[in-house]
């Protein structure tokens, strides 16, 4: 979904809550609809945590069964809909990999490589108020911090796997995350 | 080893445990501590709304057909319906194939004798790609029944599957045709998809597997229905 004006995406986000409430009432056609509006979304997200095409497609299979059968227990006052679903996809996908020891799959350049997954500034100036912040905030880190949790979050990588691809002691890596956890948390607010 | 449990590192417990840093034991105990402490989970669950938006500045892919057509079949739902990209790209491509777009003329004929009552009756003129290639088709609500004109046999295998678009934009299928015409009974289901602006389509399909969830090619012929 590209970004919209913010009376757009508050519209697709009540069309996604209510897809989402029509599946959670046992109508197919409800997932079709989530399915039809967030599948490019999370299918990106699989694939990108799975390095692997046919693989992401097996786990974005999974991740809308999940979807199907929790969607009752969605509440649109706790999380947006994306997040929660993008939640979903990404678990499964780190999930999928921790199962299948694929860790050796990934490209050298994870903790190198990491600012391609830095935003665009475009995307910073159009992404939602969350996203922006999140953004701001993560930046506002040592490299070393924001990097560290970048791999983890998005690449599903262990403390193990960090301190391995980084060359770093494990100790080194943990307060990293630990320092760089609290720090964004004081930049978010908390709550 | 680490001191994951301790009261003062609950937060970066939770931290931790939102970016799936953990393993073995220390992951155990994490998981745990959400089960039978409910402010700790929300303090997990917290962790993964604040760091879910990064998951927006990924590029977003698309996944084939197979894969909601896996999801329909595991949650129970009638077997798969085309994703809507690929339905669009159908649709725009049977909306370009030129021929179709410039000849779709409609004709509407009058009911023949009979009727004792205004009864309405749906026809729509096909017009294909090839050169001077039309067919028409009328539907009888009364009967079920639509009626089609012959066609030519391509000889490839394949035969021509009728399809009716209704607004929701989903080809649903009426079933193969057969070359020489003929009546051809519609599933009731399927009937109150006949009406008016609907789109009739005609693919070439293989009949020994048919009907089919989902068209597999452009049309190869289109037009819409008009009510008389």
């Amino acid at each position: 979904m590209h970004e919209a004006s913010s009376a757009a995406r508050s519209e697709n986000r009540a069309l996604l809550v209510s897809a989402i409430h029509l599946a959670a009432s046992g109508d197919a056609a409800g997932l079709r609809r989530v399915y039809d509006l967030t599948s490019a979304k999370l299918f990106g997200i699989c694939l990108r945590i799975c390095a692997d095409r046919e693989a992401a497609e097996d786990v974005l299979q999974d991740v809308y069964v999940k979807v199907w059968r929790r969607a009752a227990s969605f509440d649109d006052t706790r999380a947006s809909p994306i997040s929660w679903l993008a939640m979903i996809a990404r678990n499964a996908a780190v999930d999928w990999r921790r199962a299948e020891h694929r860790y050796d799959a990934i490209p050298d350049e994870a903790m190198a490589g990491i600012a391609d997954d830095a935003p665009l500034a475009d995307a910073l100036m159009e992404g939602d108020q969350e996203r922006r912040r999140l953004l701001v905030c993560l930046e506002d880190l040592p490299s070393e911090q924001s990097g560290a949790i970048r791999s983890a979050f998005l690449q599903g990588l262990t403390y193990q796997q960090l301190a391995e691809r980084s060359d770093t002691p494990l100790g080194t890596v943990k307060s990293w995350i630990r320092r760089g956890m609290l720090r964004l948390k004081d930049c978010l607010g908390h709550g | 080893m680490v001191d994951t449990a301790e009261e003062p590192n609950r937060g970066a417990l939770a931290a931790e445990l939102a970016l799936g840093l953990l393993e073995g034991e220390e992951r155990a105990q994490g998981l745990r501590l959400c089960i039978s402490n409910p402010a700790f989970a929300r303090e997990v669950e917290g962790w993964s709304t604040r760091l879910a938006p990064l998951l927006d500045t990924l590029p977003p892919g698309l996944p084939s057909s197979r894969v909601w057509n896996a999801v329909a079949a595991r949650i129970g739902d009638k077997p798969e319906r085309p994703s809507l990209n690929r339905l669009r790209a159908w649709r725009a491509g049977a909306l370009t194939s030129g021929a179709i777009a410039a000849g779709l003329a409609l004709f509407i004929v009058s009911r023949p004798i009979e009727p004792p009552a205004r009864i309405p009756m749906a026809v729509s003129q096909l017009t294909g790609t090839g050169e001077a290639q039309v067919l028409a088709i009328s539907y009888d609500p009364q009967k079920g029944v639509l009626r089609v004109g012959a066609q030519k046999t391509p000889g490839d295998g394949k035969g021509p599957e009728l399809w009716v678009i209704p607004q929701d934009g989903v080809p649903r299928s009426l079933g193969m045709m057969t070359h020489e015409g003929g009546a051809m009974p519609v599933d009731p289901a399927m009937r109150p998809l006949l009406a008016a602006d609907a789109t009739l389509a005609i693919t070439m399909e293989d009949p020994t597997t048919a009907p089919h969830a989902a068209p597999s090619g452009l049309p190869v012929m289109t037009g819409k229905i008009s009510i008389i």
